[in-house]
Order: C-alpha cells, then sequence, then structure tokens
C-alpha cells in the first residue's frame, strides 16, 4: 500500500473541523439520529411495516419517514411520539440510541 | 480498520476529500454536514465496513457501496466507498436531486457510478490513498 501523505496534499476540512467544540456537539447529535434512524428501521422491518404504511399511521409522509431513518432530519417531538407508538418502542430502544445501559435507565427512572 | 481517501493521480486530489472542502455552505451549516458525514462513516468503521441499512446500502451492479446524507430540501450527497485489505476507501462523491426525471440527469448519475468503478479499479493496482483524519 502506498500512502502518499508525505506529498504536498490538499486542505483537509475534516482534520480542520475537528478542532471545533460546535462539531463535537454536531457530531453528538448526528450520532443520536443515527442510532434512532436504525432503531426506527429495524423495529420497521421486524413488524413487516413499509416505510408508506408508517407514513399512514403517523400522518406524515413516505419521505419523512426515508428522511428519518437515513439520519438526515431532526424529527419533531410529536412525529417521534407516533412513530414510537406504531412500532411499540421499548426502554432497549431507547438504551441503544442514546447509548446507556439498562441499569442506567432503571436509575434514571428511580 | 483505516479509512483512507482514494487519491486519483490524473486529477492530483482526493475526490471526496476536495469535496469535503464544502466551498459553498455558511461556517456552522458546514461543519454541521461535516459531522453528520463523519459519523455515518465511523458508524460503518464500526460495522467493520458493511453497508448497514439504511444509513449505506450496495450500489447495483458495481462493486461499492453508498452512504447517503442530505444537503438540503432537494439534494442527497451520495458517498461511494469500498473495503479493501482491512481500508474502507472513500471513492467518490456527487450530488443527487429527489425529483430527477430527465435522461440527461440519469445519465449524469450512471456517469457518476462508472467514474468511481474505474477508481476502484484503479485503487486495487495502485494503491494510492491518503489518510482520513
Amino acid at each position: 500500500m502506498k500512502n502518499i501523505n508525505n506529498r504536498k496534499t490538499q486542505k483537509d476540512s475534516m482534520a480542520e473541523a475537528r478542532k471545533s467544540k460546535i462539531f463535537k456537539k454536531y457530531s453528538r447529535e448526528a450520532r443520536e439520529r443515527i442510532n434512532l434512524g436504525v432503531e426506527i428501521y429495524n423495529a420497521r422491518v421486524a413488524l413487516n411495516i413499509s416505510q408508506q404504511e408508517l407514513a399512514k399511521i403517523t400522518k406524515t409522509t413516505q419521505k419523512m419517514i426515508s428522511n428519518i431513518e437515513s439520519a438526515n432530519v431532526d424529527v419533531r417531538f410529536s412525529t417521534l411520539n407516533k412513530i414510537k407508538k406504531a412500532l411499540n418502542f421499548k426502554a432497549e430502544n431507547w438504551a441503544r440510541i442514546y447509548s446507556f445501559s439498562l441499569e442506567e435507565k432503571k436509575a434514571l427512572s428511580n | 480498520m483505516d479509512i483512507v481517501y482514494y487519491y486519483d493521480d490524473v486529477l492530483g486530489f482526493c475526490p471526496v476529500k476536495k469535496y469535503l472542502e464544502l466551498n459553498d455552505f455558511s461556517c456552522n451549516k458546514r461543519l454541521k454536514l461535516l459531522a453528520e458525514i463523519d459519523q455515518k462513516i465511523n458508524f460503518i468503521k464500526e460495522n467493520n465496513g458493511k453497508p448497514i441499512l439504511p444509513i449505506a446500502k450496495p450500489v447495483h451492479s458495481y462493486g461499492f457501496f453508498e452512504i447517503k446524507t442530505r444537503k438540503n430540501k432537494n439534494i442527497v450527497i451520495r458517498i461511494l466507498y469500498f473495503c479493501y485489505m482491512n481500508k474502507i476507501v472513500l471513492l467518490n462523491v456527487f450530488e443527487k436531486p429527489d425529483n430527477y426525471k430527465s435522461n440527461r440527469e440519469k445519465k449524469k448519475i450512471i456517469k457518476h457510478y462508472e467514474i468511481s468503478q474505474k477508481y476502484l479499479n484503479k485503487f486495487k493496482l495502485n494503491n494510492y490513498y491518503e489518510k482520513y483524519k
């Protein structure tokens, strides 16, 4: 393998962005959106519901469901509530989204 | 698994790295978009490069996968990558409009895929890359 990093390289926007504090905040938010999208996708597929059907149940559009699953949008609280009801979300789902253990979850609810 | 940018010796730069300069964005929007792309790439890395739906998927008829990120209301950014010798290689990137109907648009998209396939074949021969930092 030839790593050409010794050559005069172009601007590295990603490396520069990492130095920013706000980048870290955006990264955390993006990771939670990704976890949420994956969790919704897995729950929907497990229930054998199409994006179109989920959109109908939650009174939104198929495009919106697709965007939420692909972690491309900040989902509204009301929409998220409808989705979690439709997909029967449990504590395990939220634990995976926010990356905390179920023990932590129990401690929080006490 | 390392993440690397494919380097094109003819162009003299890495197509994905060049795109990520995102010059048409304000500072804040650029950081937000970069954070989203970075997290998606890292998500793929955590899954050993596998295209985990709905974040990434295989591209039909080609030897690579694509990660989708929304640029704005009507445009999605598609980052094409493949895995080779314990590396996630970021090959190419292009913008795809949501509602494209004309044959011209379709041909443009196919052209992007074909160029990316050429990049993939070239990478296997010359192994030129830059580290993703």
